[in-house]
């Protein structure tokens, strides 16, 4: 009696379940399915990616893709390792990765240019990189940001030495800045600078990377990466899903209200004003003036691959011309 | 009035003392960050976490049952591979001590350092969630299970043998319904870590759950959106441990017979 009821109400269970499981993998068969793992939670960086998702032009080129946001180890060994297919990554992690063993290629890269800036209190004073000096840098720990300032600050006649550098990890960076427990941050200008800036109305000054390229270089920031194993094996599968999204992100240049609009109907958690304010911010930014989205110079991979290996965070040589390839994107 | 009116007056009494103490302490915490000033990204208000549920519930359901659907089927695997286990070593004393010390090492091994092993071997679908909730909801199962096989009386037990019963009717009369209440105390402290398991799981890589919530949330320093989600994940994580105990109850009625206030006894 009792047997048959628990019995009975598992297998209730078991029926809801299975129901819950069939439901997700009503799929027609022809699609291939493909994973796209990203670099951080979704923002307009991704953009392009969203829109081509919800057009439906994935579907399209036969592929069916599941986006997959970010592991804690970061995209590189998931994508090395075969467990997505695709992922979102950057030049200062695809060089150590290649290093390491992991073949990951940046196959394109979402901007032309790094974005990247260091953000201050307006309150600071902090205008220019030698202004560092006596103040506090809150960053994540990495070899990599304590090069760059070191560059950033002697290149503007300054003593690196007299920076202060804290750990703070994944912290609100407005919060910090607030609470004194430190001065300046490492952010994107187009969603962390923005959201200061534009969403949170507060004075800020920041340092943009890409005006002090006398002392550092430029790199890609982020790029979608392949590994080499699929780059050989699917080259097809490559070309249509670069097509596909190269559409998306055509989208996002010719028209910020709409790439705003698919952006937050996929990930409607976002902040709807700094979402549309950062599509607008990025629309002109995708791709330089006359350039087509996603191609990357061979320049570009050598100057920044001399500078880490220079600085010692390449301890083996990678040839920066097997890290990358323009070879997949759609022909002009 | 009638016995149920009777019991259920009962029941609100016996539940009203947590209440006002959840109803103070919500409102000292209200009053509190008013009174400090405290920046919203620091520690919320509880209007405030209110604001951000009512903000939210047009996302939460879809996040909710991914989490749940994950969290079902990873307690369910864990009931039938817990007691397939417990029945095993139930049987056996030299597998029992081969293999027991080593469900007490892999009960130790950190499942934030297993999480992103197991997506990397299984990929980013459900599987690995279920997975890790399985691997959080077996070992209780099966020690508890194990420990109420253990304990059927063995004279009675002899005593049937004696009188000509069957394996089967000693397994049904005598072994199960010693086992059972160890199986539910097992499963409801399962129960209680499953939600948890899944939402860990969601941590190293998904494309829907309650676990992608809070991370897309702290990136945006949505400290209230991220209460938010802590209290979803309490409320549906007590939701399921009282599951359990109902079940327990309309499973073992023997146990609670007359007696209103015996389960909190072994709750």
């Amino acid at each position: 009696m009792k047997i048959a009821r628990i019995a009975a109400l598992a297998l209730a269970a078991l029926g809801l379940l299975a129901a819950a499981c069939s439901s997700e993998q009503a799929e027609p068969e022809a699609l291939t399915p493909v994973t796209l793992m990203l670099n951080w939670t979704p923002n307009n960086h991704h953009a392009g990616i969203y829109i081509a998702q919800a057009n439906g032009w994935y579907r399209e080129a036969g592929i069916d893709l599941t986006i997959v946001e970010p592991a804690a180890a970061g995209a590189d060994q998931v994508v090395a390792a075969g467990g997505a297919d695709f992922g979102i990554s950057q030049a200062e992690s695809i060089l150590p990765a290649r290093a390491a063993g992991a073949e990951v290629v940046s196959i394109a890269t979402l901007l032309p240019h790094n974005d990247s800036s260091m953000m201050a209190l307006a309150a600071s004073g902090i205008t220019r990189p030698r202004d560092f000096q006596g103040k506090t840098y809150g960053g994540y720990g990495g070899p990599l940001e304590n090069e760059l300032l070191d560059r950033l600050v002697e290149c503007d006649g300054g003593d690196p030495s007299l920076v202060r550098r804290v750990e703070v990890g994944n912290i609100d960076y407005l919060a910090g800045m607030d609470q004194g427990r430190f001065d300046f941050v490492w952010v994107f200008e187009g969603w962390d600078a923005l959201r200061a800036r534009e969403i949170e109305g507060r004075p800020i000054n920041s340092v943009t990377f890409i005006d002090y390229l006398d002392c550092i270089p430029d790199w890609y920031t982020p790029t979608i990466i392949a590994s080499g194993k699929t780059i050989a094996e699917r080259p097809e599968l490559v070309r249509a899903f670069l097509a596909a999204t190269a559409r998306g992100y055509q989208v996002a240049i010719d028209d910020p209200e709409q790439a705003a609009a698919l952006l937050l109907q996929a990930v409607p958690e976002l902040d709807e004003a700094l979402v549309r304010a950062s599509a607008t911010y990025h629309a002109s930014r995708y791709a330089d003036e006359g350039r087509p989205w996603g191609v990357q110079e061979a320049d570009v991979w050598i100057r920044f691959e001399a500078f880490l290996r220079q600085s010692g965070l390449l301890e083996v040589d990678v040839d920066p011309a097997t890290a990358f390839s323009s070879d997949f994107l759609p022909d002009q | 009035m009638s016995e149920a009116a009777e019991a259920l007056r009962r029941r609100s009494l016996e539940v009203l003392p947590a209440l006002a103490f959840l109803a103070a302490a919500v409102a000292a915490w209200e009053v509190a960050v008013r009174a400090l000033d405290v920046a919203p990204y620091l520690v919320p208000a509880p209007s405030r976490v209110w604001a951000a549920f009512v903000e939210t519930r047009d996302v939460l359901p879809a996040h909710l049952r991914t989490t749940l659907a994950e969290a079902l089927l990873g307690l369910l695997a864990a009931c039938v591979g817990g007691v397939a286990v417990a029945a095993v070593l139930g049987a056996s004393s030299v597998l029992r001590r081969a293999v027991y010390p080593l469900l007490v090492i892999s009960q130790n091994v950190p499942m934030v350092v297993m999480a992103p092993l197991l997506a990397v071997w299984f990929g980013f679908g459900m599987m690995p969630k279920v997975l890790i909730v399985a691997l959080i909801g077996f070992f209780p199962i099966v020690v508890s299970t194990l420990d109420g096989l253990l304990r059927a009386d063995r004279d009675l037990v002899d005593l049937a043998r004696s009188l000509g019963a069957g394996r089967v009717q000693v397994l049904r009369t005598i072994l199960v319904p010693s086992a059972v209440p160890g199986f539910f105390a097992g499963l409801q402290i399962s129960a209680a870590y499953a939600v948890l398991g899944a939402v860990i799981g969601e941590w190293v890589g998904a494309s829907s759950g309650l676990g992608l919530f809070i991370s897309r949330s702290q990136t945006a320093f949505r400290v209230d959106r991220v209460f938010v989600a802590v209290i979803v994940i309490a409320a549906v994580s007590i939701l399921l441990f009282a599951a359990v105990h109902a079940l327990a109850r309309l499973a073992m009625p023997w146990q609670h017979a007359g007696q209103g206030g015996a389960e909190r006894g072994h709750a």
